[in-house]
């Protein structure tokens, strides 16, 4: 190395900054030590940015926050009871599939209930009816949750705005993650607050199939 | 800080979780943390290399989120607020517990080549191909502290320098020379590891190894 070398590369700093002396400009137009101390200097300042967010905290890092934000009282209210909350986090190691499984069965077992309880005798026309026409799954849920709903204001009047609340508080959840989803899929962490969103959907009206809920104590 | 790195996603929905934050909403607290764990997490252990106090100190930072949400008014970007924050938190802690969190003259001054100067024996110097996110952490962790500060704050985190003296408490100049100083730290670091695997390994593997 060059004593030119050893006395320029202490501007090096602020030539990566955009600023150097004439002296350095022309000693990096022809010194290839220099220039490559520049490039591997460069090469790890276009690096650095990648690492930003590699760690994971654990999972129970969440928990604690969270008892501590409850504690001050920085939130209105717990959205579930204590029971309901660990749970769900029961099941929260089950993946995606089931969790949308289980709230598919909860509704279809809602659908009968409600059906039995409040169905009519079909009329002989809407027997005849066939074949059946293309369903919307979505808004058959939406209708289904409305359904048992409308079934619990009815039968519990005392209880039903809390379940209404609930419900209007994980879909507005479902809802949020399922935006963000959309903008971002690989996001493991939003996956993973709409299943447990989705968690939380079906236990919410697993509870309001409960005969104690579902009637006025 | 230079604007946010993390990918334009999520902007619409971490709004209306900010918003519904401010109100007091559980679920948006969640939602908040979930968006922001890794970065804010990363920062601390890598700052203090110890993941309990990592935790404790990411847990100080979201809860001072939290306590303070009401007072965001977005007149800085949500994440540029968050971290800034967090940074806080950690310094804090180390003056808490005396712990310098500049240096102005580590044991072992980095020369203008980068290092101790070593022959390894083996590839030649550049660094090309060999500065992956493995190695740059190791490296990172080997910094001394003074250096790792500035090098994080800087060129991971995205601060300007007038941002990084004001937290610190040093003049820019300072810290320009430390960034400088901790590159070449960390190229000689990198050289190091390279060299050591370039021994293991042999030439077929030293310089794309993950």
């Amino acid at each position: 190395m060059e004593a030119d070398c050893r006395n320029l590369r202490r501007e090096l700093g602020a030539y990566l900054e955009g600023e150097a002396s004439p002296e350095l400009l022309a000693h990096l137009e022809h010194c290839r030590h220099c220039q490559n101390l520049v490039e591997e200097l460069r090469s790890i300042e276009r690096a650095a940015p990648q690492i930003a967010e590699t760690y994971e905290p654990r999972p129970a890092l969440w928990k604690q926050i969270e008892n501590a934000v409850y504690a001050e009282g920085l939130v209105r209210e717990r959205p579930f009871s204590g029971w309901f909350r660990d749970l769900v986090r029961e099941w929260l190691p089950l993946p995606a599939p089931a969790l949308a499984a289980a709230y598919l069965v909860v509704l279809l077992i809602a659908g009968v209930v409600i059906t039995f309880r409040t169905a009519t005798p079909p009329l002989p026309a809407q027997q005849a009816a066939s074949p059946a026409p293309p369903v919307d799954i979505a808004a058959e849920l939406t209708s289904a949750e409305q359904t048992m709903l409308a079934e619990m204001e009815r039968l519990n009047p005392g209880a039903s705005p809390i379940y209404r609340n609930n419900l209007a508080t994980v879909n507005y959840y479902i809802d949020l993650c399922q935006r963000t989803l959309d903008q971002d899929p690989g996001n493991p962490d939003v996956r993973h607050s709409l299943d447990q969103a989705y968690t939380q959907k079906a236990d919410l009206l697993s509870a309001m199939l409960d005969p104690d809920e579902m009637r006025s104590r | 800080m230079s604007p946010s790195r993390r990918a334009p996603s999520a902007g619409l929905a971490e709004a209306e979780a900010i918003a519904r934050a401010q109100r007091g909403d559980a679920a948006a607290f969640e939602q908040l943390y979930r968006l922001h764990k890794r970065r804010v997490y990363s920062l601390c252990l890598r700052m203090t290399s110890n993941t309990a106090e990592a935790e404790d100190l990411t847990q100080e930072a979201f809860l001072q989120l939290f306590r303070k949400i009401a007072t965001f008014r977005g007149e800085s970007a949500f994440s540029t607020w968050l971290h800034r924050l967090s940074v806080n938190v950690v310094l804090m802690h180390f003056r808490r517990k005396s712990l310098p969190v500049t240096s102005l003259e580590e044991a072992s001054e980095p020369d203008e080549e980068g290092g101790p100067r070593k022959d390894f024996g083996g590839p030649d110097n550049l660094l090309a191909g060999s500065v992956d996110r493995v190695n740059l952490e190791r490296a990172i962790e080997r910094l001394p502290r003074g250096y790792r500060m500035v090098f994080l704050l800087h060129d991971v985190e995205g601060y300007e320098h007038n941002e990084i003296a004001e937290m610190l408490g040093c003049s820019v100049g300072n810290s320009k020379s430390q960034l400088h100083k901790a590159r070449l730290k960390m190229r000689g670091l990198l050289q190091e590891q390279r060299a050591a695997r370039y021994k293991e390994e042999g030439p077929a593997n030293s310089s794309s190894r993950r």
